[in-house]
């Protein structure tokens, strides 16, 4: 039923074969339905303590609900969700200690910076000494000390930014979930403030559920990556294992450039596609006929490989410093994309070349 | 682009930087002779001696010689405060409830909340009357069952003025705040409830405070529209529930002692403009078309913002206790069923008059002897009701017309203004709503007396659209405000001249305030009655007018007959109009 | 069209003015008629009062001489427009109907015109119908009434109603000092042709001991109809016609005559208006009983010509003003003591009220 992710994180024990519950916070079976419509399907995580867990797909993938339903915001119709080992699935939002920040920010527009950033402590009844205590290490952890008084519409995106996280790390709260945080902001500004989250993350140990549409921002940021597509979690693991190791196409088309052929698996090392037949990597294995081939740019040669080889015509050379990418169409139209390392030769437009890979470099998916 | 330039190059050249504020000369211009000078010239008159024409301070002295004037205006004040409140009270939750409704559900509702406005006031508080007296559908439905032993004293005292003066005054209340809390990001409510504060606690701290612009918004408006009122304290009031008004319409209709009526007129007036002041000193006056509170000196926030804590903490634990007792489930009832009771309250009286307006009795009573339709015979049957209601329908759609034009051009004047001439002109567009109506009904009386526009229909357009424009430029200055400008900019740099960025662009884009500063204008005309009473002349009668005739003398079911057709008509005309919009939008 | 009423019409008024005084009558309705008809535009207090005067005024004026009359509802207190109108010269009313004290206002200020012929002319008219500018067609009494269904005990007078104790009931009184203060010191025991001048600490003493016990201060007419028809009082002070209007509606309710106070409504002309001459023509007519008579029939106001009795049925008569049996109880009320002092007590009443 559950589209089970993350296993190993809760383990049956031996004598009385109850659930023990690992991990910060563990979500089992947890699905979210409209109606008809299904929001999420039943999925199973668990994300460790200090994890940097980031919530990937496109949109209507079913992220942004996964989220809502761990902080509360939404009613789960099925399913758990564990935090520190307690269940929290019948918590009201504001008694789950969880931190969550929102996509273009939320910030009290009535209050200032401090006020901003004291409030979840004044919510805690914290006295007034250590609020003003925290908040000022807090704004210089984030480098706004010197904006304290100012209202929330007076500061520019990333400043806005910065209390929005202020405001979520001041309370050390057990989770922070962060919902597509650097949505609005321009790309500098945003690879800065990845950046700076990474440091905030490190310094704090905190432990961060993380939503985003942007693979790259996944990629960089990620201790793991939870892949989601068609309100389920398609695929779990570690930038790398989901870079190299995609196990859908959709998983390998998400991320990163993929070069995909598709074709019929011939149940042992060989995959028959209209381009041509290819050689898989040893040990291949699918569960059906119908498979995909997955190559990524850079492992895409001039010339053959290993038996695997397409023809194609030069369409467009992109630069892009520090490598090059060519872009050939193959004999039916469809496009090709390699990467040309500093030294290799650039061929021109329009001339025909033939690119092979190494076998093992391919991934077969379903 | 090089239409913007070339018009704007002049105005600089001319070192005079009045800009775009040259749309609301039109405006200014109205008001100046229709609104500001015919009120100066009335309260002029408080320092005239009736008798020589000399200058004469007798008429203030006469105030200041006994306190009942005072007394009065205290009682004014009084009951136009408490149906302030009264009125927030009611309608924040219903505004709070419909903020949060789907559009489309939102538009529906909203309608309901309406249907106070299509019924006259005249035949409201006569349904009231029926309602609330002492052998009235309450007290009889009490009594019958055996719930009480004695009639309630419902009518006839301060209960029955509230209940009269709050019906009408909460979809006002609920239209103001309305565009207030739909603007409100609700993500706001729901950062408050993950950094720790209870849904309780986080609306007050937050949407409660965010919503403050919308709720003082609509609290001064409700305070100075019922400072002007004095039908509904005079029929469902008891000995002391007398308005300031009612001494001002005295004293120049069966005393004529203008002097005396201009004196208690410029009572009245300095103490609207004191709670205006301090309305502006708290709230800021921009904030009634929809502008962001000013943020509040240093002090009176914090002491705000405490308040707010103390009040949120309170609610908090009280929402956690009725949670308790009650189950998640009927919480979850308890604000629809409320708001459903709220649009009960503003629909019952207009429910009433239809089955009244088919009795075949002579009064208007409850329950019907009969049935027949004898009473739309005789309305339809007579000229003067039937001239009467085109006339207020043809008087309403050219009021409408105006005002909004008039006020629209003011609002896209200050809109693109930004010199410290716009906070002047703003008060000044809004002064007709401050001034009580019967100062302004007399003033333009006397001006219209001199230059034949009494007993005309232009009179009666002419003093509607000076009541209207407040309404029409608050409503579409609030749409403006979220209105994009770059669109405009993106037109010019398109090609497009001034009328055709108007015309294309801007118009299309607001029609929704538009459309809405036109309802408000109607609706200001079509239930005007104080103006009406001194413009018509009682040749050029309006509905209102009508009626007010009928209930001065004899009342019969004829005020319900037409109280029903109007409403169909309305209703018809409203549907038709969204129909339209809807397919043209689609 | 004028040319042939003429004939007609010279015959007709002659028949209407019943000989009295013909050829004087005669003579303003010729020189009318001779000029081309005029429309002359008349405000009749409205509501009601429209139709009625239509019926017994308006259309046998057209028919008799040919003129139009356009009626237009006027406001309960007419004086302010009518003194705009009269300053202004923008008549928009030829001929007005008017209170006395409205009338003594007016005329205070010279804004009236004389309606050109006296009581020598109509000598069955009341004496005080009649005046050099002001010539009254009916009758109305503030009188009081009270619900026989639920006051057993009847009170036949104003002490009665101001005793509380004896005759127990919900009472209203009218939020004004004009009838109230009369009907306080006639409680009080004075005679009723020893009212005025008005002894007003007196009347506030008297006052004073029944406020508690009024449930409803009125303001309007129609609003002391409704009272009455709906039982939210039991007894309450109001003006005859609109007392009578419930009772005719079905209410059990039944009026005191005893000690009732009458005035009179009237035609005026405001000063130099351009239709004078018609105007004048039509307030001599409705001098006429028979017109009178007819206009009872519509609504409870008494006629000032005391000869339309002879043509009103003597089930009607009973309820009306000046029927020769509610005549004798009732005094005219004083409307010069009011027009000085009135916006005197009004302040002092208003204090009261407040109090």
């Amino acid at each position: 039923m559950a589209t089970g992710a993350g296993a190993g994180m809760a383990v049956r024990e031996p004598n009385t074969g109850k659930l023990v519950i690992e991990g910060k916070l563990v979500i089992e079976g947890l699905g979210k339905r409209y109606g008809a419509t299904t929001a999420l399907e039943p999925s199973s995580l668990s994300v460790a303590e200090g994890e940097f867990l980031t919530l990937l797909g496109p949109s209507g993938s079913g992220k942004t609900t996964l989220l809502q339903l761990i902080c509360g915001l939404v009613e789960a119709s099925e399913g758990r969700v564990v935090i520190d080992g307690r269940d929290q699935s019948n918590m009201p939002v504001h008694q789950r200690d969880i931190g969550l920040v929102f996509q273009h920010y939320a910030l009290f527009p009535h209050l200032t910076v401090a006020e901003n950033i004291a409030f979840p402590l004044k919510m805690r009844g914290r006295p007034s000494a250590e609020i003003a205590g925290r908040v000022a290490s807090t704004l210089d952890m984030v480098h706004l000390g010197h904006l304290a008084g100012r209202f929330p519409r007076e500061l520019s995106g990333g400043q806005q930014q910065r209390v929005a996280l202020a405001r979520c790390f001041v309370y050390q709260p057990s989770i922070i979930l962060m919902d597509e945080p650097l949505g609005a902001l321009d790309k500098k500004l945003r690879e800065h403030m990845q950046i700076e989250i990474k440091r905030l993350h490190r310094e704090s140990g905190a432990t961060i559920v993380y939503v985003t549409h942007d693979q790259e921002e996944a990629l960089a940021m990620s201790d793991r990556i939870c892949l989601m597509n068609h309100a389920k979690i398609e695929q779990l693991g570690t930038p790398r294992e989901i870079y190299e190791r995609p196990r859908t196409a959709f998983a390998a088309d998400f991320i990163g450039i993929s070069n995909i052929f598709r074709g019929s698996w011939d149940g042992n090392g060989a995959l028959d596609t209209p381009h041509g037949r290819f050689a898989l990597p040893r040990g291949a294995h699918c569960q059906s006929k119908d498979a995909a081939l997955v190559i990524r740019p850079e492992n895409l040669h001039l010339g053959e490989r290993d038996g695997n080889a397409v023809s194609g015509r030069v369409s467009e050379i992109v630069y892009a410093g520090s490598e090059t990418r060519v872009i050939a169409a193959l004999g039916d139209g469809s496009p090709l994309v390699l990467r040309l390392g500093p030294d290799d030769p650039v061929p021109a437009i329009d001339q025909a070349i033939v690119a092979g890979w190494a076998r093992d470099k391919a991934v077969l998916v379903a | 682009m090089s239409a913007v330039a070339a018009r704007a190059a002049p105005a600089r050249r001319s070192g005079f930087r009045f800009g775009p504020l040259w749309l609301a000369v039109p405006g200014l211009l109205f008001l100046a002779v229709f609104f500001a000078w015919p009120v100066a010239q009335l309260l002029g008159l408080s320092v005239v001696d009736p008798e020589n024409g000399g200058l004469s301070t007798e008429s203030y002295r006469r105030i200041a010689a006994t306190d009942v004037y005072l007394r009065v205006l205290g009682i004014t004040f009084r009951i136009a405060g408490w149906t302030a409140l009264w009125s927030l009270l009611i309608g924040y939750p219903l505004a709070y409830w419909l903020a949060r409704l789907p559009d489309m559900f939102r538009g529906r509702m909203l309608l309901f909340v309406m249907v106070p406005f299509w019924t006259s006031y005249l035949v409201k508080t006569f349904a009231w009357m029926i309602v609330l007296g002492r052998s009235g559908i309450i007290n009889s439905l009490a009594t019958g069952s055996g719930l009480i032993d004695q009639p309630l004293p419902l009518l006839h005292n301060m209960f029955g003025v509230m209940v009269g003066m709050v019906h009408a005054m909460v979809p006002l209340a609920v239209m103001t705040m309305l565009p207030v809390m739909t603007g409100i990001d609700r993500r706001l409510v729901q950062a408050a409830q993950t950094l720790g504060a209870a849904p309780a606690r986080a609306f007050w701290l937050v949407y409660f405070k965010l919503s403050l612009p919308g709720v003082a918004a609509a609290g001064l408006l409700v305070f100075i529209s019922s400072l002007g009122f004095f039908i509904v304290p005079a029929f469902l009031g008891g000995r002391q529930e007398t308005m300031l008004a009612q001494l001002i319409i005295t004293q120049v209709q069966e005393l004529l002692n203008w002097s005396f009526a201009g004196a208690l007129a410029a009572m009245m007036l300095a103490a609207a403009l004191v709670s205006c002041w301090i309305y502006d000193r708290l709230f800021g006056i921009s904030t009634i078309a929809g502008g962001s509170a000013q943020a509040g000196a240093g002090r009176i926030r914090d002491l705000g913002l405490a308040i707010l804590g103390v009040v949120g903490d309170i609610a908090g634990r009280a929402a956690a206790v009725t949670q308790r007792l009650l189950g998640k489930r009927i919480c979850g009832w308890l604000l629809p069923g409320f708001c459903w009771l709220v649009i009960g309250f503003l629909v019952l009286p207009t429910l009433l008059v239809i089955p009244l307006a088919f009795t075949s009795s002579q009064f208007l009573e409850f329950p019907p002897p009969g049935y027949g339709i004898g009473w739309f015979r005789t309305y339809f049957e007579s000229p003067l009701w039937i001239q009467a209601t085109i006339r207020s329908f043809m008087v309403a759609f050219a009021t409408a017309l105006a005002a909004t034009a008039i006020g629209g051009f003011a609002a896209l004047a200050l809109a693109h203004s930004r010199t410290r001439w716009s906070g002047l002109i703003f008060a000044f567009f809004l002064a007709p709503m401050i001034v009580p109506r019967i100062v302004i009904a007399v003033g333009l009386f006397y001006l219209f007396a001199r230059i034949g526009l009494v007993a005309t229909d232009l009179g009666l357009i002419i003093g509607h659209t000076v009541l209207a424009i407040p309404f029409t430029l608050v409503t579409i200055a609030a749409v403006l405000k979220t209105y994009d400008q770059r669109l405009d900019q993106a037109a010019a740099t398109l090609g497009a001249n001034r009328v055709r960025t108007l015309t294309g662009v801007t118009i299309p884009l607001v029609k929704g305030g538009l459309v809405a500063a036109f309802l408000f204008a109607f609706i200001t005309s079509f239930d005007e009655l104080t103006i009406a009473i001194f413009i018509s002349g009682g040749v050029k009668t309006t509905l209102p007018k009508q009626m007010w005739d009928d209930m001065i003398l004899q009342l019969n079911p004829t005020l319900a007959a037409v109280s029903v057709v109007v409403f169909v008509v309305v209703t018809v005309m409203l549907l038709l109009a969204e129909r339209f919009r809807s397919s043209s939008s689609s | 069209m004028t040319n042939l009423t003429t004939k007609p019409t010279r015959r007709t008024l002659l028949q209407l003015a019943g000989g009295v005084a013909a050829g004087a009558v005669a003579a303003p309705y010729l020189s009318g008629t001779a000029r081309a008809a005029t429309q002359i535009t008349v405000a009749d207090p409205g509501g009601p009062f429209g139709p009625a005067f239509r019926k017994a005024f308006y259309d046998p004026f057209e028919k008799a001489t040919g003129n139009k009359v356009v009626n237009v509802a006027r406001e309960a207190e007419p004086t302010a427009q009518f003194k705009a109108m009269v300053e202004t010269k923008s008549y928009t009313w030829d001929v007005c109907t008017l209170t006395l004290s409205a009338r003594d206002i007016l005329k205070k200020q010279g804004l009236l015109d004389p309606i050109g012929f006296s009581h020598a002319d109509v000598p069955k008219l009341m004496p005080e119908a009649i005046s050099a500018e002001f010539m009254g067609t009916d009758v109305y009494s503030t009188v009081f009434a009270y619900r026989t269904d639920r006051v057993k005990n009847a009170p036949a007078s104003w002490t009665d109603f101001f005793n509380v104790e004896k005759f127990p009931g919900r009472r209203a009184l009218r939020k004004n000092p004009i009838d109230t203060i009369e009907q306080a010191l006639l409680a009080d025991g004075v005679p009723l042709d020893k009212l005025y001048p008005l002894d007003i600490e007196r009347a506030f003493k008297v006052l004073d001991k029944i406020k508690p016990h009024v449930a409803v201060w009125w303001t309007g007419g129609a609003q002391s109809t409704q009272l009455l028809q709906s039982g939210e009082v039991d007894m309450l002070p109001g003006w005859n016609a609109r007392l009578q209007a419930a009772i005719d509606g079905g209410t059990p309710a039944k009026i005191v005559w005893n000690q009732g106070l009458y005035s009179i409504e009237g035609w005026g002309l405001p000063k130099g208006g351009p239709k004078a001459d018609v105007a004048r023509q039509f307030i001599r007519f409705c001098s006429d009983p028979k017109a009178q008579a007819a206009f009872t029939e519509a609504l409870a106001y008494g006629p000032t010509n005391l000869d339309a009795y002879q043509t009103i049925a003597a089930d009607r008569a009973k309820v009306l003003p000046t029927s020769p049996e509610n005549l004798k109880q009732m005094a005219i009320a004083n409307e010069d003591w009011w027009s000085a002092n009135r916006s005197k007590v009004t302040e002092r009443f208003n204090a009261w009220l407040l109090a």
